[in-house]
């Protein structure tokens, strides 16, 4: 049956998380099987249609007021209710950034804005940095 | 000495290489008590507090595992304060050694129990103010754990179930 | 707006930065300096404005949480095994499975489950004669969705799985063998976490003291290594 074969859809984006995000999940999940669960939701990310509201069986929405979006995964891991992966696409890098790991039931307040956006400052500064482009040049 | 006595040693990540075989047997807690042990939660178990313990035979067999840990639960606002616990996140026996020996008195079940209760009074000891409780879950139609644990003073808490596993939690009060 | 209220109004966004300053041990005081000069502007100001989040009681501990998580970023010119900022999310999987051997049984355990997953759902198609656009449909998903959950690309959430199993007609437990035992080992988790509100028939029982205190004190066991 033709409809069943199983042809592999194309990577979109590469998907990276900042540090803080890994340092979020570890203080939302203090559990390495939830981690580890939780980042094979995030990871559904590297298919995403730019603007689309879900990904595969994961739901995305923008953020209002920030050119941000969040995927929200609603499994707990022991946890609570799920969980929010906030992030940015980086359009002309091709690179999907992971900022923040919330709660489900964490509100995005304007602090928590702030900080979406010092974290993107930092990656939009950095993101270029390697060891064999120590000055970012691009 | 009896053939059949344990000896209990504290758990180390690096004990999980000799726990390839080990196994609790096929039912469901079984499946989640082995996953428990070989896996990661023992670890994260660990980093909060727990003190684990493999169990060897004089073979030097592992016979099983258990563990103990505090936590801190609150009390219902408007009170809102700290109540310091123990509990025992997780205990298993390799399905090998289950239901032995036969004789009850070196019952393997039981020496682990009695050797956790012990561990608690250490525990509770060791804290400024004692520890009144010691607590664990269990699922509901666990009948061989609920026996043993009734055998040692544990009684169900009416009305609490947790998770989706619906598990319930029984209660100790640690003797003086 | 005068020069001395401006200043002023400096001052008094820097005092949550000084006392941490004040807190930290002399050798982590001078790293941070020392992080602190080779940032542009812009992360300076950010990471004041970060210790004032971290620092202002009126917000949440979350919030003050993620604030003082930024300033790692903010910190860590090239923090990555990979010699770049951030970490890739698949690679980082693979890189830390080979370092923790608890991760790398995490990882086998996932990947065997939705392998076994993908079998199964294959099957049950198979023998009921679904194609992947008539699921999707059922179950309110796209036809790539099932595509890559066959392709073992796609965890399904558990709502999809049960969404899945409603469609197919079978109990989820068909579709996921292991899905009772994660839900144990979450409720175990859960169970162990510190700070919980008890619920009332919890307390009820905690303050119930008609149970006579246990007379059992337990026993010692040998260490082997003695
Ligand atoms: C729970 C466990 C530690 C108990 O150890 P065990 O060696 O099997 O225990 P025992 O054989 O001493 O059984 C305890 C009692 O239950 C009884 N029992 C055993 N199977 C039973 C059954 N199906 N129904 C009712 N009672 C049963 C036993 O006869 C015994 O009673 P007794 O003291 O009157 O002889 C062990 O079975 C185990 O590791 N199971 C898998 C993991 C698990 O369940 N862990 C506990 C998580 S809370």
């Amino acid at each position: 049956m033709e409809e069943n074969q199983e042809t592999e859809l194309p990577v979109r984006w590469s998907v990276r998380i900042s540090l803080s995000a890994f340092r979020d999940a570890h203080a939302v999940i203090p559990r390495l099987a939830g981690r580890a669960r939780l980042r094979r939701q995030a990871w559904k990310l590297q298919w995403w249609n730019s603007g689309d509201a879900e990904v595969l069986d994961v739901q995305c929405r923008p953020i209002p007021g920030v050119p941000m979006w969040e995927v929200l995964v609603e499994e707990g891991y022991g946890f609570g209710h799920g969980f929010r992966v906030v992030f940015v696409p980086l359009e002309p890098d091709g690179t999907i950034w992971v900022l923040c790991i919330m709660k489900m039931g964490e509100p995005v307040t304007e602090a928590m804005k702030m900080i979406f956006q010092a974290r993107l400052n930092a990656i939009v500064e950095r993101k270029d940095v390697s060891m064999e482009n120590p000055f970012g040049v691009t | 000495m009896s053939k059949h006595q344990l000896s209990a040693d504290l758990f180390t990540e690096a004990d999980q290489q000799q726990l390839a075989s080990f196994s609790c047997g096929d039912t469901v807690v079984g499946r989640a008590c082995t996953e428990w042990i070989r896996g990661s939660d023992v670890l994260d178990s660990m980093q909060r507090g727990s003190g684990v313990w493999l169990y060897r035979n004089s073979d030097d067999e592992i016979v099983g595992f258990g563990s103990l840990g505090p936590i801190r639960w609150r009390w219902p606002l408007p009170d809102g304060d700290y109540a310091k616990l123990a509990i025992i996140p997780m205990l298993g026996i390799d399905e090998r050694f289950q239901g032995q020996p036969p004789g009850k008195e070196w019952r393997y079940s039981r020496q682990i129990m009695n050797h956790l209760i012990y561990e608690a009074h250490v525990f509770s000891a060791m804290q400024k103010k004692p520890v009144e409780w010691l607590l664990l879950l269990v699922h509901p139609e666990n009948k061989p754990a609920i026996k043993l644990y009734e055998e040692f003073d544990f009684v169900m808490i009416p009305d609490v179930r947790r998770g989706a596993a619906n598990s319930c939690v029984m209660k100790h009060r640690l003797a003086e | 707006m005068s020069t001395s209220e401006t200043s002023n109004e400096a001052i008094s966004h820097a005092i949550p930065f000084l006392r941490f300053l004040i807190s930290m041990p002399p050798r982590a005081l001078e790293e941070f300096c020392h992080a602190l000069m080779e940032c542009s502007g812009q992360i300076r100001a950010d990471v004041l404005q970060m210790f004032e989040i971290a620092e202002d009681e009126s917000l949440s501990v979350d919030e003050r949480g993620h604030a003082l998580r930024t300033i790692v970023d903010q910190l860590h010119l090239i923090p990555d095994d990979e010699g770049r900022f951030g970490m890739d999310l698949a690679r980082s999987e693979e890189l830390a499975a080979s370092n923790f051997p608890a991760l790398a049984y995490q990882v086998g355990r996932m990947n065997l489950q939705e392998s076994e997953f993908a079998d199964r759902l294959r099957h049950l198609m198979k023998t009921k004669h679904i194609t992947q656009k008539e699921l999707a449909a059922r179950i309110d998903c796209t036809q790539p969705a099932i595509s890559q959950m066959l392709n073992r690309k796609c965890r399904p959430q558990r709502k999809t799985l049960n969404k899945i199993a409603t469609a197919l007609a079978v109990d989820v437990r068909e579709l996921w063998p292991d899905l009772e035992v994660s839900e144990y080992l979450d409720s175990v988790a859960e169970f162990q976490q510190d700070d919980r509100i008890m619920t009332e028939p919890e307390a009820v029982a905690l303050r119930d003291t008609s149970q006579p205190r246990s007379k059992l004190k337990g026993q010692p066991l040998p260490s082997r290594k003695k």
